[in-house]
């Protein structure tokens, strides 16, 4: 949770908490080592890049990059995701089929490999990353939220809601959507680790986030040539994505226990 | 058999549930007679009730009177028009009639809406009301069935389980319907909250002249509300009777090994029942009369030739060839 905590932190007041201009190149001053093996100054925290640029600072600002571009990535993959679900658990038959064997499809091919043809065929750029991550990854929230519609399609008061008289559209959003919310929630913070990856990955193979833009996938990237005398260049943005994706995992977890309808309501 | 002139006219009702063997090419492996060529009727102000063992096509009955699944073959009259070919708007009409209750509270109230929202949501589809007046209807309603107006503000979970089924029947008056279709409604309750429930439907029923079908496997509940008492087994009904007349002269000899199956409160007193083995499968039905692999009064006949529901005298029908 504090790991989650000093995340969004760093993405919402980034600009400010920056030691330094992350973009600023300062040749000079390139591959400065981290604070506690530096003689010469303790100015950079965490040392600086081959370019003189400053890791820490470049770090914060990478984090807003991939909070903008996760976050971007999951408003189109979770919506579209919900809607197929919903979709595909309520009415069953043959469009059930056919969504699910389509998902089937999908999940048969790696992620990471259809997001590479996707970028190739796009270009690469911080948009393509956010339209590819999010299109590969609705398939999970689409089968989680049929599982889910299944379940309560059978359930007394949806069947009630029918003898009612309410519309197929009315039962979907107004019966099932609100009770599979919670299963939303927990699913879009642990899928927060995985698109988090997923970019970073894109932007290590050159697919992605285009330099000079800070990203940390671009930072390991850079950092990879220099890796045996400038550790840092690349130690520092792993540990970033280790941390990140973890606590994002670990408030998923969180999340699933306190927004366990059956501790708390009955 | 009746008119159908009742408010309720069921006739032939048949659901059979197709099975199939096979994933692409599929073969019909049989069907599940669910409902085999039931017929009965309900008039305004009086209350039928259904009673048979689990897996006897009592609630599969109530869901096709309900519009909830399309019978097979066969008639739902209501006020004398046939409803069961009805679809889309025409049946999100009708359906203001007919409402429900269903056996557990827990599940049948959305657990995300205040009941405030689960009372009105009836009115606002059906847009019988203005929207101002709905507030205050929802408290009648309410206060109608013992609760009062300021529960209308909490969620379902604040309930205990006999105050939901309330507020399920609440919801279920929302439309002023002309009959409410009980499925087990107070199955899921305890005895003491059961009979509560029962005296509040049938004052429910003076009140406003509904006419009840009432599905139960518990013959206590089903004497104390019913007028009628239809005794369904393995799809068919196999004697309908009025109440007292099921009570104190059973015909068949399902009625009356239902009947002998009623605990008595007298430790020292051992029963014979006289039914063995389980219910059989509804997908391969014996032949002949349905009941007769259970059946201690059974002779040759039985098993070959399926007995008609006949007229005995006196609105009692029976299907055995023994009486």
């Amino acid at each position: 949770m504090s790991i989650v905590a000093l995340y969004f932190f760093t993405v919402i007041f980034g600009p400010l908490i920056t030691p330094h201009d992350p973009f600023k190149t300062n040749l000079n001053k390139a591959l400065l080592p981290p604070f506690w093996q530096s003689e010469v100054s303790t100015d950079h925290l965490l040392g600086t890049d081959s370019m003189g640029r400053d890791i820490l600072s470049r770090l914060i600002y990478g984090a807003r990059t991939s909070m903008i571009v996760s976050l971007l990535a999951l408003c189109i993959c979770a919506p579209m995701g919900v809607l197929f679900g919903l979709i595909s658990g309520y009415f069953g038959g043959k469009v059930d089929t056919i969504i699910m064997r389509f998902t089937d499809l999908w999940m048969s091919m790696p992620a990471i490999i259809t997001a590479i043809l996707m970028v190739s065929l796009l270009g690469p750029s911080k948009q393509t990353v956010i339209i590819v991550v999010g299109i590969t990854g609705w398939i999970h929230y689409a089968r989680i939220i049929r599982g889910e519609v299944l379940s309560y399609k059978e359930r007394e008061f949806v069947q009630l809601a029918r003898v009612t008289g309410c519309s197929n559209t009315r039962i979907i959003f107004s019966h099932i959507f609100p009770n599979v919310v919670n299963s939303l929630i927990i699913l879009v913070t642990l899928d927060f680790g995985r698109v988090i990856i997923i970019t970073a990955t894109l932007s290590f193979l050159g697919l992605g986030i285009q330099p000079p833009s800070a990203a940390w996938g671009l930072m390991l990237a850079e950092g990879r040539q220099y890796i045996t005398y400038a550790w840092w260049m690349s130690a520092f943005p792993g540990i970033a994505i280790l941390f990140a994706v973890l606590g994002m995992n670990m408030t998923g977890d969180w999340l699933r226990d306190v927004l366990d309808p059956k501790q708390k309501l009955r | 058999m009746q008119n159908l002139d009742d408010l309720i006219a069921v006739r032939n009702l048949k659901k059979h549930y197709l099975l199939t063997k096979g994933f692409v090419f599929s073969k019909i492996a049989g069907y599940v007679k669910a409902v085999d060529d039931i017929s009965f009727s309900i008039s305004s102000g009086r209350t039928l009730g259904l009673v048979g063992e689990s897996g006897c096509g009592k609630s599969t009955t109530a869901r096709l009177l309900l519009g909830l699944e399309s019978p097979t073959s066969g008639k739902v009259y209501f006020e004398g028009k046939n409803i069961s070919t009805r679809k889309g708007p025409e049946l999100i009409k009708f359906r203001k009639n007919i409402q429900a209750v269903f056996q557990d509270p827990f599940r049948s109230l959305n657990p995300r809406k205040k009941i405030r929202q689960i009372i009105a949501e009836p009115l606002w589809v059906h847009k019988t009301l203005p929207k101002k007046k709905i507030s205050t209807r929802v408290c009648a309603l309410l206060e109608t069935v013992g609760l009062s107006a300021s529960h209308a503000d909490l969620y379902p979970h604040e309930f205990s389980g006999g105050q939901r089924q309330r507020i399920a029947i609440a919801r279920a008056l929302a439309l002023n319907p002309k009959a409410i279709i009980l499925d087990e409604p107070v199955s899921a309750l305890d005895v003491s909250i059961q009979a509560q429930i029962l005296n509040l439907l049938i004052d429910l029923q003076n009140q406003f002249h509904l006419a009840y079908l009432i599905i139960s496997h518990d013959l206590a509940v089903i004497e104390h509300v019913s007028d009628h008492i239809g005794v369904m087994y393995l799809g068919k009904l196999v004697e309908m009777a009025p109440r007292d007349k099921i009570y104190s002269n059973p015909l068949h000899p399902y009625t009356r090994a239902l009947l002998d199956s009623v605990p008595v409160a007298d430790p020292t007193m051992i029963k014979d029942v006289g039914l063995e083995d389980e219910v059989p499968s509804p997908l391969n039905p014996p032949t002949g009369c349905r009941f007769h692999p259970r059946c201690g009064f059974r002779d040759n006949e039985c098993s070959r030739v399926a007995p008609e529901l006949v007229d005995v005298g006196a609105e009692h029908y029976v299907a055995c060839h023994l009486s």
